[in-house]
């Protein structure tokens, strides 16, 4: 039941040309940033679009291959779309039904496995109520339980918690992680949310300007990212260059921050340990990640064993879940990650200056 | 507030006296209609066999053809809204207008298509088909010039709707018509009201087409515009009377509509 | 205020109204032109006769209206200017003696049955008992009444009455509809039936034992625009050689 898919679209001046594969039982994410071509993707597998080239297929039947496509209507893939589209004129039960009934079941057999749907996502309660009636949270999982109750071979979720509010968050997702692992088709999440990302899939796919740019899981995401993309994605300081060397002596770096304009900034000389065998010493082209935490901050310049320390500006300090990131500008464009107390210890604010050291064994590089 | 002069705060004073000078324009011959009906004889005028007739006539021909406009206006405003057929516009323009053709043009031209002498004329005539000076043919006449309403109507309304509801629907497997059936008319329930009151209240007025297509004759095809404009030259009172029938007829459908008519009350499907 | 002098204060509120509107257009004064109402049949003649006398009269100017006599009856009941009015039967006159001076006939004319060019029938009666489709005025049009009359002296009025295709507001709509190939047979007056459709229509005389006739009338208005204009003109109209010259012409008896 395995999805193959060469999507090759050309719309409006922006060109896509996304490949992956994807397995049933592994829940995917695609994320990447607007633009990028996610919806565009679901799009055309859900056949809502055509391709220009390339082809979908789905286990033993080709969806679309770039000559002649097989409609919506007979590819067996649910969509919970970003908007939900629930029919605004049906009561919960029959939107939930609806594909069953379309499909040629009597009313009575699409009620009944409707209501085993409604029961699992529980929406019982209000099965006969109307859309517009709904909450948020509610109409989400209304769509969801459309989608799933025609028991699809490829289920798309596109951006499914994108119009909620916070406090609906949690309780949806978790709703969404338990259907999904229950699941036994292929599905893929489109997301630009990490937590979601994490939460709802084991794979991830990177995309950005039309292309698949990264696929891993969330842990390699996180080690090594391969774009400015994936490495805001996962909250890691990416940075590019080349390797040059001097004898045995610890290498240098010539770096610029992932995703920084050229002309922005000057490279940077990043300190790090020796690189593995795998990466050929002399002008190579490499990433280099450091995780914001690695990261010390303090008011006068260290002395100590981080041979990586730069006098920053702080530009900014944005609270996440438990800590703080500090943005920083400088000679080094770096994220570094303290708490609260740390900050009120140092008594940073935006405009203050500061030193940002780093030991060279916390930069892990690794091949472009 | 102050009003700080032209074009600040207050609207000037020019506004409101156009709009009243304008309105009366219109209000006082409705007045007149009012005023000069003599009320005390309403009833029986209104039992007299002849009127009845016409009423009756103007009822069936108009209701007949409301339901000849629906049965070609929601494919023709489906094929408009939803289709990528060539000549589209076109189309839509040969569709909408009989809406801006002179109605008597209209007749005519029915004439020269159906007529004794016309294109399909003796052709339909030979297998029992008469439509010129029938009832058939006072029906043609009004559907001729009132269906357009309803395609324009309908296409508005089909436009208005949320193409992506009715993809959703096709992913969840339901063929073409499914969808027409399940998604799209339910929405669509009050452009359709709408097109049904703009194309009854088009049909029931109608006059110069059906008096060149299908004249005038007491029971066949003597609609109520064409009764009032023979009283008019005979029984002033009638004229008066059946006037202002049409009138309280026209005054309902308005409001009926008045929710459409006017732009912004509009009501929106809520979409979740 | 009592409905009588409300509607009296209406009519003249929109009469002063549309007279303003066609004043707007008029670019002489009223004095010297003369304002005809005309029966539809009228048509040709009176159109010669008008140029006729505006060529004896220099700086006169002719304006003509042709309609159903009931159709002008009608507006001149409504408060229609005008000068002069010509009637196609005495019962439309009538309608308007409020408002018009004393009638004088000035013009006689036969009915006739009329057919498409490509009939078989051999005569009126004939051509009315194989037509499918009849066309007829209605009966407040005199052509109309002086139909119902000729044929009912002819007992063809119960077998030709339900064939009827359309009761037209003047004799001129039976004749289109003959015409135009829609109706197998009309009821029109003789001097409708001249050179300009010759090709087209067919023409059968009624039986003599048909004492039916149509009579024209005229009479000025009461209260008309140009009063000296409409006394030369019903004059003219009815002792002018050149006058009675023309409606002979045109197929009308003059008395």
């Amino acid at each position: 039941m395995t999805l193959r898919a060469d999507i090759r679209i050309r719309r409006d001046g922006f060109s896509l040309a996304a490949m992956f594969i994807a397995e049933p039982g592994e829940p995917c994410a695609l994320i990447g940033p607007n633009g990028s071509g996610k919806s565009t993707v679901a799009a055309a597998l859900a056949g809502i679009l055509r391709l220009d080239a390339g082809s979908v297929q789905l286990f033993d039947k080709t969806l679309d291959n770039g000559r002649r496509a097989l409609c919506p209507q007979r590819r067996n893939v649910g969509v919970v779309f970003q908007d939900r589209l629930l029919f605004p004129k049906m009561s919960v039960r029959d939107n939930v039904g609806f594909g069953l009934r379309a499909r040629g079941q009597s009313r009575h057999d699409a009620d009944k496995t409707a209501s085993k749907w409604l029961d699992r996502l529980d929406l019982t309660a209000i099965a006969d109520k109307r859309p517009p009636q709904l909450s948020g949270g509610q109409a989400q999982r209304v769509a969801i339980a459309r989608a799933l109750a025609i028991e699809p071979d490829l289920l798309i979720l596109d951006e499914p918690m994108a119009a909620l509010d916070p406090e609906s968050k949690p309780a949806v997702r978790r709703l969404i992680a338990q259907a999904l692992d229950d699941f036994p088709g292929v599905s893929l999440c489109i997301t630009h949310d990490p937590v979601e990302a994490r939460a709802l899939a084991r794979r991830i796919a990177v995309i950005e300007a039309g292309a698949i740019v990264q696929v891993g899981s969330s842990a390699q995401l996180q080690r090594t990212p391969r774009s400015a993309f994936a490495a805001a994605f996962v909250g890691i300081n990416l940075f590019q260059g080349v390797i040059s060397c001097s004898g045995d002596k610890p290498v240098v770096l010539d770096a610029r921050r992932c995703g920084q304009h050229e002309d922005a900034a000057p490279p940077v000389a990043i300190r790090i340990a020796s690189p593995d065998q795998s990466i050929a010493p002399d002008r190579s082209e490499v990433f280099a990640s450091l995780h914001p935490r690695a990261i010390i901050l303090g008011r006068d310049k260290p002395q100590t064993s981080a041979r990586n320390a730069h006098r920053c500006a702080v530009e900014s300090i944005d609270p996440i879940e438990g800590a703080l990131r500090v943005s920083l500008t400088g000679p080094i464009t770096l994220t570094a990650e303290i708490t609260d107390a740390a900050r009120a210890d140092l008594d940073l604010t935006p405009g203050s200056t500061v030193w940002a050291s780093f030991k060279a064994t916390e930069v892990h590089v690794y091949r472009r | 507030m102050t009003n700080t002069g032209k074009g600040e705060g207050a609207a000037p004073i020019i506004l409101p006296i156009i709009a009243i000078t304008g309105l009366s324009l219109f209000l006082l011959p409705l007045a007149g209609l009012a005023l000069r009906t003599r009320w005390s004889t309403a009833f029986e005028q209104l039992r007299d066999p002849a009127i009845l007739e016409a009423l009756r006539l103007s009822f069936i021909v108009s209701v007949t053809a409301v339901a000849i406009a629906l049965c070609y206006g929601f494919p023709m405003a489906y094929l408009l809204a939803r289709t990528n057929l060539p000549f589209r516009r076109l189309i839509r323009g040969l569709a909408l207008l009989p809406m801006v053709l002179p109605p008597i043009v209209g007749g005519i031209a029915l004439l020269s298509a159906f007529g004794r002498n016309g294109i399909l004329g003796p052709a339909l005539e030979s297998i029992g088909i008469h439509l010129p000076y029938t009832t058939a043919g006072a029906i043609l006449a009004v559907t001729f010039v009132s269906a357009p309403f309803m395609v324009a109507t309908l296409e508005a309304g089909l436009r208005d709707l949320d193409e992506r509801l009715e993809s959703a629907a096709a992913t969840l497997g339901a063929p073409r018509w499914t969808i027409i059936r399940r998604v799209v008319l339910p929405q669509l329930a009050p452009a359709i009201g709408a097109g049904i009151a703009l194309t009854f209240a088009r049909a029931l007025g109608e006059f110069g087409a059906t008096i060149a297509f299908a004249g005038s004759l007491p029971g066949r095809t003597q609609t109520l515009p064409l009764a009032i404009y023979q009283s008019l030259h005979t029984n002033l009172e009638s004229a008066f009377l059946l006037s202002v029938l049409l009138l309280v007829v026209s005054l309902t459908i308005l409001i009926a509509l008045r929710a459409r008519i006017v732009p912004g009350n509009n009501q929106r499907n809520d979409r979740t | 205020m009592p409905a009588r002098t409300l509607r009296t204060h209406l009519a003249a509120l929109c009469t002063l109204f549309t007279t303003a509107l066609a004043g707007c257009g008029a670019s002489s004064s009223n004095e010297h032109t003369v304002t005809i109402l005309a029966a539809a049949s009228l048509t040709e003649s009176i159109t010669d006769i008008a140029a006729a006398y505006e060529a004896d009269h220099p700086g006169a100017r002719v304006r003509t209206a042709f309609a159903g006599s009931q159709i002008l009856a009608a507006q001149i009941l409504e408060g229609a200017r005008f000068d002069l009015f010509c009637s196609a039967d005495d019962n439309q006159m009538d309608r308007v003696g409020g408002f018009t001076n004393a009638p004088i006939p000035f013009a006689t004319s036969r009915l006739v049955v009329i057919t498409p060019a490509s009939t078989t029938a051999v005569d009126a009666a004939g051509a009315l008992a194989g037509a499918e489709r009849i066309a007829l005025a209605a009966p407040e049009v005199p052509a109309g009444r002086y139909a119902r009359a000729a044929l009912e002296q002819l007992g063809l009025w119960d077998a030709a009455r339900p064939k009827a295709l359309s009761l037209e507001d003047s004799v001129r709509g039976v004749l289109t509809r003959v015409v135009m190939g829609e109706a197998d047979a009309g009821v029109v007056y003789a001097t409708d039936t001249d050179s300009t459709h010759a090709g087209t229509i067919r023409v059968f005389e009624l039986p003599g034992s048909v004492t039916v006739r149509a009579h024209f009338l005229a009479a000025t208005g009461s209260a008309p625009p140009n009063p000296a204009g409409a006394d030369d003109f019903l004059t003219y109209l009815v002792t002018d050689a050149s006058a009675q010259a023309i409606l002979r012409a045109h197929g009308f008896d003059t008395p």
